[in-house]
């Protein structure tokens, strides 16, 4: 839907005023929790009980960061969530790239029915898994590792994978396959050679949005961990007895790699979040 | 019913003019085509009509009322898309009584109207239908009838029958032209089939980079190109162009031979100049005769109701449509005939009349 | 190439899934039982956690999709510097419930952003408690607002795309039969996008329904919601019949709202055919 169009674009209608006042409001509405963290986290911890707050941190200080940082546990709960996200990236490659692949090029039975699984596991409530898995990983002892809780994250993160890998597949022309294979190479060769190497771009948004998913994923990691925990199991189970210097560091640690994550997916945002609003 | 003037008109995307100073005028009760390769500004031109794209420069009137910053819906136009552009979520039904609706046209009116535009297009049977349970066909008859029932001062058409198989499109063709007779409504119908321009349009504009090239009734068009490229791009197959020499007078050379013509049309002595001839207008003999030149087959076509040839005459390469029984195979030599009346003039180099390169060598 | 993901996702999927059920319907013995559920109902907190989820559900989901509507229609007009809105708009896809529930926190705590501005603004004289379990209705605003900022970007980017797959010419069909901006908006994009907002409203509502750690992090225990009691008896009683019972409470919840919404939203089959 257009917004007023204005002749030759000289003039604003007072429709099209309308909408950039709409979205200034948004904008402010979406960043300024976002700066207002920031200054929290870099506010000295001194400063923490001033009151009124100033809205600006004078002088910037680590002060708070560092503190986070220098908790018990947090350094290695932060080792630990990128270990767990580096495997999460790993398995949903591993198991979600081939089935994306199959999707994008097979026509196979059930293959409608293979699309319906994704979205109703996509939309199934996580909450449920965490508990029972929890009873298994004990069970194997796998309990309170880094495997059990990548191998929860993968669970939630393989339909993503498999959506979005389909979709850059699809993005690479059939025939570019079929010429390799004319050409000499097997089917194998033909995905090593000429698909992958033109789908890297796309398998890395795939690669980020399955860590990004693992590391912001709270529920399980807290289900599945006692003295283990990931970042933000660790920082969601001592709410309750941490300081606020504390509280506001780990939202700032955690909201950062949010913002860079989003910059670069941009081009992939629909084919990642929205395939199943068409 | 209402004649639209468009004055001077200029539209600029990202740097590039998609429809560069163009004028036209258009009779009211007039049916007239916009020809043109894809990318010509036919299309923008439509839309600047219809007010979806505001000019940079210049204006639009219709009806003697300038609507350059009318809004599309207050224009009294109706428009017909090329995809159709049916509403899915509303049966036929509503489909054609949206319009009325938005103009607040009183309910006990509506009913009849669209009944009288269901009938006038045969859709009646279908009214309680959605769009997505009819053929491509009726679909169509549905988007102009959706035109038809707002009684407008101009109906636009976006390439209609483009999405219509060859038959139906063939029988879509003459019954949009009968009807649009029959209404009498002011009609502007875009499209890139130079058969559709030929056959429906009182006048046809061929249209190349933003611009119009030539404006005429179709015949006048196909027989007297005024530019090269109206000449290549209209006609199957396109209008042969041989390099000449206007030579003293009244007559122009093409390689040996002089060809005398009643006037040479603004060229002087020594221009060069294109000489267009149809492929109809060369008489292919079998015989060396008077006046004939020597030519050898290099390709030949059946085409049902003749034959298509391609020959290399001198150094050029020349179609010509003989009758079927004629006996000619590649290699064979025959003598062909340029009917003097039948030449036309096309300029040679920039400016006014310059025309694409044609490849002349077989 | 689809068995080794299709048997990754039986056996730490369905299988759990199913397994769920057991657990919530067994005693540690393994034996049937609806003892469970009757704890569970027993529990102080069980009404008081159900409620606040249904409160909290009720004021998120149509607050968020009707603001990100406005964002989807404003995100594909025609404003300049639409692609900067665009990604400022997106980023909070990313943010997790925990960093946002943290985010807010330093709006709402009691010496913190809010607070602040309203003491300079001298429209208080001291600091209010947003988030002290006795002002409820201030914390479940809190969560709101915070849950809220965090989904909207994921209901917006559905619904963009959702209009992106409406062709132009029907909004152009619309425009030159007469129709305002306002009927188009009514009459052609809204009814063609009645698809998308369901499997919008059937998403957010099922995660709206395991609400966790935005809660945490704004309200503490000041405010039980079902996903927070499954995490705490599991967490901290070690009690994996009762935190499996809620979990499958949710479960039954969600369900029950996704045949809600498929049966509300129903559109004609024909409709949508090509």
């Amino acid at each position: 839907m257009s917004v007023g169009l204005s002749r030759r674009g000289r003039t604003l209608s007072p429709n099209r005023l309308l909408a950039y006042s709409a979205a200034l409001l948004i904008t402010v509405f979406m960043l300024f929790p976002l700066y207002l963290i920031a200054a929290a986290a870099l506010s000295p911890r001194s400063a923490v009980f001033d009151y009124p707050r100033a809205l600006a941190p004078a002088p910037a200080s680590l002060d708070s960061i560092s503190f986070f940082l220098s908790s018990h546990g947090i350094l290695p709960a932060l080792g630990r969530s990128l270990v767990v996200g580096l495997l999460t990236v790993a398995l949903s490659l591993a198991l979600g790239s081939p089935a994306g692949y199959a999707i994008a090029r097979y026509k196979f039975a059930g293959q409608d029915l293979v699309q319906l699984l994704i979205v109703v596991v996509r939309a199934f409530p996580v909450v449920i898994l965490a508990i029972p898995l929890a009873v298994t990983f004990i069970n194997w002892n796998l309990y309170d590792t880094v495997v059990s809780v990548a191998i929860v994250h993968t669970a939630i993160a393989l339909p993503f994978t498999v959506l979005l890998t389909a979709s850059v597949f699809l993005r690479v022309p059939t025939e570019l396959e079929e010429a390799a294979m004319s050409l000499g190479s097997g089917r194998l060769g033909a995905v090593w050679r000429i698909v992958i190497p033109l789908s890297r771009q796309g398998l890395g948004a795939a690669a980020l949005f399955a860590f990004v998913l693992s590391w912001n994923e709270v529920f399980a990691a807290a289900v599945l961990t006692v003295r283990n925990p990931t970042l933000p199991a660790q920082v969601v189970t001592s709410l309750g007895q941490s300081p606020l210097p504390f509280r506001f560091a780990g939202g700032l640690a955690l909201t950062i790699p949010a913002v860079v994550f989003i910059f670069f997916m941009r081009p992939y945002l629909f084919s990642a979040f929205a395939r199943e609003g068409r | 019913m209402a004649e639209i003037k468009i004055n001077s008109i200029t539209k600029t995307y990202a740097n590039v003019a998609a429809v560069r100073e163009v004028s036209l005028t258009i009779e009211d009760g007039e049916f007239m085509v916009l020809l043109g390769p894809s990318g010509c500004g036919k299309t923008t031109l439509l839309r600047l009509i219809a007010g979806f794209e505001v000019p940079d420069e210049g204006s639009v009137s219709i009806g003697g009322k300038d609507v350059t910053d009318v809004p599309p819906g207050r224009r009294d136009i109706a428009m017909v898309f090329q995809s159709y552009a049916l509403f899915p979520h509303l049966r036929v039904l509503d489909n054609i009584a949206f319009g009325l609706r938005m103009h607040k046209v009183p309910k006990a009116n509506i009913g009849p109207r669209v009944r009288k535009a269901a009938e006038m297009m045969d859709i009646e049977p279908f009214l309680q239908r959605y769009p997505s349970q009819l053929s491509g066909g009726q679909r169509q008859r549905v988007a102009v009838a959706r035109a038809l029932v707002m009684e407008p001062s101009v109906i636009l058409m976006d390439e209609p029958l483009s999405n219509l198989d060859a038959l139906l499109r063939l029988q879509m063709r003459a019954e949009l032209k009968r009807l649009l007779q029959e209404v009498k409504t002011t009609t502007v119908y875009v499209t890139h089939d130079q058969v559709e321009a030929l056959s429906m349009g009182d006048r046809t504009a061929v249209m190349r980079d933003g611009a119009v090239l030539q404006c005429a009734a179709p015949m006048e068009v196909y027989d007297r190109p005024a530019h090269a490229f109206v000449a290549e791009f209209i006609g199957s197959p396109p209008m042969n162009l041989l390099p000449g020499v206007i030579s003293d007078g009244n007559s122009v050379k093409v390689g040996d031979n002089q060809f005398h013509m009643d006037q040479t049309e603004g060229f002087g002595p020594g221009d060069q100049v294109r000489v267009g001839i149809r492929a109809e207008n060369i008489e292919v003999l079998a015989q060396p005769a008077t006046g004939a030149l020597e030519a050898s087959v290099r390709v030949v076509e059946p085409l049902g109701s003749h034959l298509l040839l391609t020959l290399a005459l001198g150094e050029h390469a020349v179609k010509a449509i003989t009758r079927t029984d004629f006996p000619a195979r590649p290699g064979t030599r025959v003598w062909v005939r340029l009917l003097a009346e039948h030449l036309r003039l096309l300029g040679k180099g920039k400016g006014k009349g310059e025309g694409t390169e044609v490849a002349v060598t077989a | 190439m689809l068995a080794p993901a299709a048997i990754f996702m039986t056996v730490f999927f369905a299988w759990p899934a199913v397994q769920a059920l057991l657990i919530a319907f067994q005693t540690t013995q393994g034996t049937f039982t609806l003892a469970n559920f009757q704890s569970m109902f027993h529990d102080t907190d069980f009404l008081r956690s159900l409620g606040n989820t249904l409160i909290l559900l009720a004021l998120i989901i149509p607050i968020e999709t009707s603001i990100a509507l406005g964002m989807a229609v404003l995100a594909q007009s025609r404003l300049r510097g639409r692609s900067v809105f665009l990604y400022i708009w997106s980023i909070p896809l990313a943010v997790s419930d925990l960093a946002a529930g943290l985010v807010w926190l330093s709006v709402f705590t009691s010496h913190g952003y809010l607070n602040s501005i309203l003491q300079d603004l001298h429209l208080i004289q001291h600091p209010i408690g947003f988030l002290d379990y006795n002002n409820l209705s201030s914390v479940v605003a809190a969560v709101v607002i915070a849950e809220v900022w965090r989904s909207i970007s994921l209901v917006m980017v559905i619904i963009m795309s959702g209009i992106q797959a409406i062709p132009s010419e029907l909004g152009e069909a619309a425009e030159i039969l007469g129709a305002s901006a306002w009927h188009r908006f009514w009459r052609v994009t809204l009814p063609l996008l009645k698809p998308t907002l369901q499997v919008a409203l059937i998403l957010r509502t099922i995660a709206a329904f395991q609400v966790f750690a935005v809660v945490l992090a704004l309200a503490g225990s000041a405010l039980p919601v079902l996903a927070v009691k499954s995490e705490s008896w599991v967490a901290e009683y070690r009690n994996f019949q009762l935190g499996a019972t809620y979990a499958v409470m949710i479960l039954v919840l969600s369900s029950l709202s996704t045949v809600v919404y498929l049966g509300l939203l129903r559109t004609p089959r024909e409709v949508f055919q090509r």
